[in-house]
C-alpha cells in the first residue's frame, strides 16, 4: 500500500501544483488585462468577471488536492498533544476517517449539483457557457483531492511547518 | 435555540478533539440542518452552498491578495525593509524593536498576512537584536505583536471575510482599516518605548548609519509604498473594484519580485503560485464549512432569539458590542481570526443591524479583537510562529514580551470606541 502511494502521490501532487498555479496565474492575468483593457484601450474583456468566477472554483479545488495530500487543514491544537498521549493511534484514525468522510460527502454533492445543472441545461449568464461543464470539472477535482487525501494517509506523517503553512492568512 | 446551542457545543468538542475546523463546522451544519429539515435538503444545501461560494466573484479577492502576499513574501523584501526602518530609528534606545514595528507595518501593508509577517521578521530581526543584547522578551514580543498589523492594515483577508458575511463593501472596509492600522503602529511604538523606559537594559541603542548607507537603505521603501498606494488608492478613488485591485496588486508584487532577482525559473513560479492556491484552499474549506453551519444557525432561529433577548434586556448598542467583544475574546482562545468571524458575526448580525450599529466600524472593532487572540494564551498563533522559527526562545518569554502590546491593542480598542471616526471617517469620504 505504502509503495503504491509513494509511486502515485508525488506525480499527482506535481500535476495539482501545476494546475492550481496555472489557474491562479490565469486569474491574475485576466483581472490585470481586463483593467488595462478598460482604461488604456477602452476595451474590457467580455465576460471577464464570469471567467474569474470559474477560475476561482477550479483554483480552490486544485489547491485542495495539495492541502488534502499533506493534511494541512486548519485545526485547533489546544489539546492535541495531551490527546495524542492518551490515544496515540485511535485519535488519528478517527480524525482522518472524519476528514475522508466529509470530503466524500463534498465530492458526491458536487457531482449531484453538476448532474442537476446538466439536466436543466443551465447556462452561465454572460458567456452562456454550459454551467454543467464547470460544475463537473470542479466535482472531478474534488474527487482527485479525495484520492490525494487517501494516498496521503498511506504515507508517514509529515511534520507541520507553522512558519510556512497558511503563510498568507 | 436549543439545537443551535447543541451545535455550538458539538462543534467546539469536535475541534478540541482535532477534527479539522472546516470539516467539523460543515458536519455540524449538515447534521443540524438535517435535524430541522431532513437529510435531503441538508445535503443538497451543502452542494449548492459550496458551488455558490466557490464561484462568488467577491470572494475572488482572497486568492489574489494571498498571491500578492506570497509574491512579496518570496521577494525577500523583509530584510531591506528592516534596514530602511533601522536607518530611521536604529540609533535610539529600543531602536531595533521600533524598526521591527515599522518594518512589520510596511511588510504587512503589501503582504496582508500576520503569520507570514511574524515568520519572516523573526528570521530578519531576532539576530541583530540579539547582537545588540536586546532582551528576548522585547525582541520576540515586538515581532509576534507587530505581525498582527497584517490583519488590520489593508489588504486584509479577515476584513474581506467580514465584508462578505456582513454584506459590507470590501473597499470601504479596507479604507476603514487605514487609520486604525496607523493608530496601532503608533501605539506599538509607544509600547516599545514604554518597555525600554521601564527596563533600559532591555533595548540598548544601535549604531547610527552613515548618510549614504541611510539613503541607500531607504530606497527599498518606494516600490512597497507605490504598490500599497496603487492598490488602496485605486479602491479609494473608485478606479478598481477590490478584486481588480487585488489582481493589479498581485501583478505588481510579481514585478517587484522579478526585479529583485526572484521568479526566474518555471519551478519558482509554480511553487509560488501553488503555495498561494494551497493557502486559498485551506481557507475556503473553512469558509464552506462555516457558511453551511451559518445556514443551520439561521434556520434554528438563534440570531432572532438573541435579537429578542437583546431587546428584552434593553441593552444599548454599546453594551451589545461590548458583550460581543467579550465573547470574541473567549473565542480567540480557541479559534483563529477567520473562525471567530465566520462563527460569531452571522449569529449577532440581526441584533447589530437592529441596534443601528455602524457595521464598518464594528468590522474594524471585531478584527482588532481577533488580533488579540493571535498573541494571547493559550493559542496565540503568532507567538507559536516566532517560537517555531527560533526554537531556542522561551514561550513564557515571548508571552511576557507581548503584554505591553496587548495593552496597546486594548487602548486602540477603547480609542476606537470613544472616537468611532477613527474607523468611519475615511470610508465616509469615499
Amino acid at each position: 500500500m505504502r509503495a503504491f502511494a509513494q509511486a502515485l502521490l508525488p506525480p499527482l501532487i506535481r500535476i495539482a501544483e501545476i494546475a492550481s498555479a496555472l489557474l491562479l496565474f490565469a486569474m491574475m492575468m485576466l483581472t490585470f488585462a481586463d483593467v488595462v483593457g478598460r482604461y488604456v484601450f477602452t476595451a474590457p474583456i467580455f465576460g471577464a468577471a464570469e471567467m474569474v468566477q470559474f477560475l476561482l472554483a477550479m483554483t480552490i479545488f486544485a489547491g485542495l488536492c495539495l492541502v488534502n495530500a499533506r493534511d494541512e487543514h486548519i485545526t485547533v491544537e489546544l489539546f492535541e498533544s495531551q490527546l495524542d498521549r492518551l490515544f496515540p493511534v485511535s485519535r488519528r484514525i478517527v480524525v482522518q476517517t472524519f476528514s475522508v468522510g466529509m470530503m466524500a460527502v463534498i465530492a458526491y454533492q458536487l457531482f449531484e449539483f453538476a448532474v442537476n445543472a446538466e439536466r436543466i441545461g443551465r447556462k452561465t449568464v454572460v458567456l452562456e457557457w454550459s454551467f454543467a461543464s464547470v460544475a463537473f470539472t470542479v466535482a472531478g477535482l474534488s474527487v482527485v483531492s479525495l484520492i490525494a487525501q487517501i494516498l496521503g494517509l498511506m504515507l508517514p506523517r509529515q511534520p507541520h511547518r507553522p512558519d510556512e503553512t497558511g503563510a498568507a492568512l | 435555540m436549543t439545537p443551535a446551542l447543541i451545535g455550538f457545543t458539538a462543534l467546539i468538542l469536535l475541534c478540541f478533539f482535532g477534527i479539522r475546523v472546516g470539516f467539523a463546522t460543515m458536519f455540524v451544519g449538515i447534521v443540524g440542518f438535517a435535524y430541522l429539515r431532513g437529510w435531503g435538503p441538508a445535503l443538497s444545501l451543502t452542494g449548492q452552498q459550496i458551488m455558490d461560494d466557490a464561484m462568488n466573484y467577491n470572494l475572488s479577492v482572497i486568492p489574489l491578495f494571498i498571491l500578492m502576499g506570497t509574491f512579496i513574501y518570496r521577494a525577500d523584501l523583509s530584510r531591506d525593509l528592516y534596514r530602511a526602518a533601522y536607518a530611521g530609528f536604529g540609533r535610539y534606545r529600543g531602536g531595533l524593536a521600533l524598526s521591527t514595528v515599522i518594518a512589520c507595518a510596511g511588510f504587512s501593508a503589501v503582504c496582508g498576512s500576520s503569520l507570514a509577517t511574524a515568520a519572516t521578521m523573526t528570521k530578519v530581526a531576532i539576530p541583530p537584536m540579539r547582537q545588540y543584547k536586546y532582551a528576548d522578551s522585547l525582541a520576540s514580543g515586538s515581532i509576534a505583536a507587530s505581525g498582527t498589523l497584517g490583519i488590520m492594515i489593508p489588504p486584509s483577508v479577515p476584513l474581506v471575510i467580514y465584508a462578505i458575511i456582513a454584506e459590507q463593501d470590501i473597499g470601504k472596509l479596507f479604507i476603514a482599516g487605514v487609520l486604525p492600522g496607523l493608530l496601532l503602529v503608533l501605539l506599538f511604538l509607544g509600547a516599545v518605548m514604554f518597555t525600554v523606559w521601564r527596563n533600559p537594559g532591555h533595548g540598548p541603542a544601535g549604531e547610527p548609519l552613515p548618510p549614504e548607507i541611510k539613503r541607500q537603505a531607504l530606497r527599498v521603501v518606494w516600490p512597497v509604498l507605490a504598490l500599497f498606494t496603487l492598490v488602496l488608492g485605486g479602491i479609494y478613488g473608485g478606479i478598481f473594484t477590490p478584486t481588480e485591485a487585488a489582481g493589479i496588486g498581485a501583478f505588481g508584487a510579481a514585478v517587484i519580485s522579478l526585479t529583485r532577482g526572484h521568479l526566474r525559473t518555471f519551478d519558482e513560479w509554480i511553487s509560488t503560485l501553488a503555495e498561494a492556491a494551497r493557502t486559498t484552499a485551506t481557507l475556503f474549506i473553512v469558509i464552506f464549512g462555516a457558511l453551511v453551519f451559518a445556514e443551520f444557525i439561521n434556520l434554528s432561529g438563534m440570531p432572532y432569539v438573541l435579537l429578542d433577548t437583546v431587546e428584552a434586556m434593553h441593552l444599548s448598542p454599546t453594551g451589545l458590542v461590548i458583550a460581543i467583544i467579550v465573547i470574541a475574546i473567549f473565542m480567540g482562545m480557541i479559534f483563529e481570526s477567520i473562525g471567530i468571524l465566520l462563527l460569531l458575526v452571522p449569529v449577532f448580525l440581526p441584533a447589530l443591524n437592529q441596534a443601528g450599529t455602524d457595521m464598518i466600524w464594528f468590522g474594524i472593532v471585531v478584527v482588532l479583537v481577533t488580533e488579540l487572540g493571535l498573541i494571547t494564551p493559550p493559542i496565540g498563533m503568532n507567538v507559536f510562529v516566532v517560537k517555531a522559527v527560533m526554537p531556542d526562545l522561551q514561550l513564557a518569554s515571548i508571552f511576557a514580551g507581548v503584554m505591553p502590546f496587548v495593552g496597546a491593542i486594548l487602548i486602540a480598542l477603547v480609542l476606537i470606541f470613544m472616537f468611532p471616526a477613527i474607523a468611519t471617517l475615511l470610508p465616509k469620504l469615499m
